[in-house]
């Protein structure tokens, strides 16, 4: 019952559109349902939140569903989308950020079911893990970035073995007492089957793709800040006073040096630099007694670090100046891989 | 429970505003809050949403009331905050340790999740979903694949039916749906989600024939009945929403507190 018409133009032919709508609705729906169970299960550990985690995988089930069923890659993202709206229209309790979490997974379902055109559980066991993870993740980029990073990793533990349980191996459950039961026979069916060397290509390709993400996420919430202060850093870590450091407040305090920049791959002969000596900045923050080292950390991740503070507490020639509009720090008598451009961030350990 | 909020039909402030611009405006605080580090434009920004709410004709009482256990949780966000952050000066330190660091960073991220909350809140009160669903058609997205919403927004009635009916179900035949380990978990589940989904599975079929018997589908293009028009109100979110961008843009690059 393809529909010839735009079916060429689009990969989801019209029953398809339907299911998805139809499973985006019963999630939205049910997510009600799922946050009761997650509230009964808070109650069962003693816990005011966190161990409804255990069934968020009941939230991927419907995008699982969606992909096998009708086996096009973008059914678990529509459908994902489609849900994340129908529980903000319906006035969940994660407001905006659900439709965020929701396409992000329905993304993930669709590219990891996409790596084999086989039907396996274990694919879509850790396909549903990954895909659930991946809502915590989002969620300590977007509330909890200064959590610690074990408790996260628990989380994340918690949410992928619900994930692979309650998405994966209910989905692959559910599909199954569906083609049993003749409901989903006229959708296309799967081979369903186990191969030990598809297996390992989806564990290494699905480990990779995990890696990646991860590290995005990271690199992204924590590392880079594409809107930093150009002129400004901010002075913190073990110190009595932090404060952020504003290079026009510092005009006074102007000096002069002489450098050479002697890098592995640049080379600048020496000539003269302005800027504020960095003994003074760190001065200014005081130090705690048993500080030892300087972290410099410039906007793109890039750090370079000092191991003696009492060297650079002492030492006039390092200099912050202004380089382009963006603080530098000038590293005399240093390698050229202590200079820092774009400098946002100074830590003190 | 936590009481749902859901759309009612008004005439005041962001009532008389498309969907696409309350997108918008919504897409403004998201960027205010994720953008701006400044915890005084978060504020601003939550005042704001205060503010709208008022304009709209919906009570900031009821509003609270409604939502009081979800704004329970900026406040645990505020202490998982406060405790897991060691920098800065050192202001109480009795096992755990609390810093004046750690207290900002908690007021920032209470702060992002109330702007969060609140203004998704806003924008279901005042946004009717089926003008939404067929606005998304507007803004050049394939009318196949909008519709997808609107026929989902049709299923959610329908699916509460379902819902209820087999929790009424349950209950009828005595069983016990209540938690008490992991089995009993999971015979809840499947004794709810199964029927509820095998339900709907079972009219997929008849959908698509009777959609197909319409013609759906049958040109790239279709006609719509209702055209959303910008309006003087419109213009107005959309200078709010420029505001809202510059704002957090500028409070990023000066570093405002």
């Amino acid at each position: 019952m393809r529909d010839k018409s735009n079916a060429k133009r689009s990969p989801l032919d019209l029953r398809d559109l339907v299911l998805v709508a139809l499973l985006a609705a019963v999630g939205g729906v049910l997510s009600a349902y799922i946050g009761y169970l997650g509230n009964l299960i808070n109650r069962l550990f003693g816990v005011p939140f966190g161990a409804g985690q255990l069934i968020a995988g009941l939230h991927v089930l419907w995008l699982l569903l969606a992909r096998i069923l009708t086996r096009r890659f973008g059914s678990a993202t529509l459908t994902g989308v489609t849900k994340g709206i129908i529980e903000l229209l319906s006035g969940g309790t994660h407001g905006i950020v659900i439709v965020l979490i929701s396409f992000v997974e329905g993304l993930l379902v669709d590219v990891g079911m996409g790596i084999s055109k086989r039907l396996s559980l274990p694919l879509t066991m850790i396909v549903g893990a990954i895909a659930t993870a991946s809502n915590v993740l989002l969620f300590q980029a977007i509330y909890f970035s200064g959590v610690s990073m074990w408790f996260i990793l628990f989380m994340v533990a918690l949410s992928a073995i619900s994930g692979a349980f309650f998405g994966g191996y209910m989905s692959w459950d559910i599909y199954r007492m569906l083609v049993g039961s003749r409901i989903v026979s006229s959708f296309r069916n799967h081979e369903i089957g186990r191969s030990s060397s598809s297996l390992k290509r989806c564990l290494l390709t699905l480990g990779v793709a995990l890696a990646l993400l991860v590290g995005g996420v990271y690199y992204y919430t924590t590392v880079y800040d594409p809107f930093a202060a150009p002129d400004k850093a901010r002075i913190e870590g073990a110190l009595l006073a932090p404060y952020t450091f504003d290079y026009t407040d510092w005009q006074d305090q102007m000096v002069t040096v002489t450098a050479e920049l002697r890098g592995s791959s640049t080379y600048v002969p020496p000539r003269e630099y302005e800027g504020v000596p960095f003994s003074i900045v760190l001065q200014q923050a005081r130090p705690e007694q048993g500080a030892q080292s300087v972290r410099v950390i410039a906007d793109d991740g890039y750090e370079a670090s000092f191991d003696d503070l009492t060297l650079l507490l002492e030492d006039q020639k390092i200099l912050l100046s202004l380089d382009k509009g963006r603080l530098r720090l000038i590293a005399a008598g240093y390698d050229g891989s202590y200079w820092v451009r774009r400098v946002t961030r100074v830590v003190v350990r | 429970m936590i009481a749902k909020v859901s759309y009612h039909k008004g005439h005041a402030g962001l009532h008389r505003v498309t969907p696409m611009a309350n997108v918008l405006l919504l897409v403004g605080f998201l960027a205010a809050v994720l953008v701006s580090p400044s915890i005084l434009v978060k504020l601003g920004v939550f005042l704001l949403v205060i503010g709208l709410l008022v304009i709209s004709g919906e009570r900031v009482g009821s509003f609270l009331s409604k939502t009081r256990f979800v704004l329970l949780f900026g406040v645990v966000l505020f202490i998982a905050q406060a405790f897991s952050i060691r920098e800065g000066n050192v202001l109480l330190s009795y096992g755990l340790v609390v810093t004046d660091s750690g207290l900002l960073a908690g007021a920032q991220m209470a702060f992002r999740f109330l702007v969060i909350f609140s203004s998704s809140v806003l924008f279901v009160l005042v946004t009717d979903p089926d003008r939404l669903a067929h606005s998304i058609e507007q803004i050049g997205i394939p009318y196949r694949y909008s519709f997808v919403l609107v026929l989902s927004l049709r299923f959610v009635p329908f699916f509460r039916k379902e819902y209820r009916a087999v929790r009424d179900a349950q209950q009828v035949r005595g069983i016990n749906t209540s938690i008490r380990g992991f089995a009993g978990l999971l015979r809840s589940i499947r004794y709810t989600l199964f029927p509820v989904l095998v339900s709907g599975l079972t009219r997929v079929d008849s959908i698509a024939i009777s959609m197909k018997g319409r013609c759906f589908g049958l040109y790239a293009k279709r006609t719509i009945a209702y055209k959303e028009h910008w309006q003087r109100a419109d213009w107005i979110v959309l200078f709010l929403f420029c505001l809202l961008l510059a704002t957090s843009v500028l409070a990023r690059k000066y570093a405002w507190p």
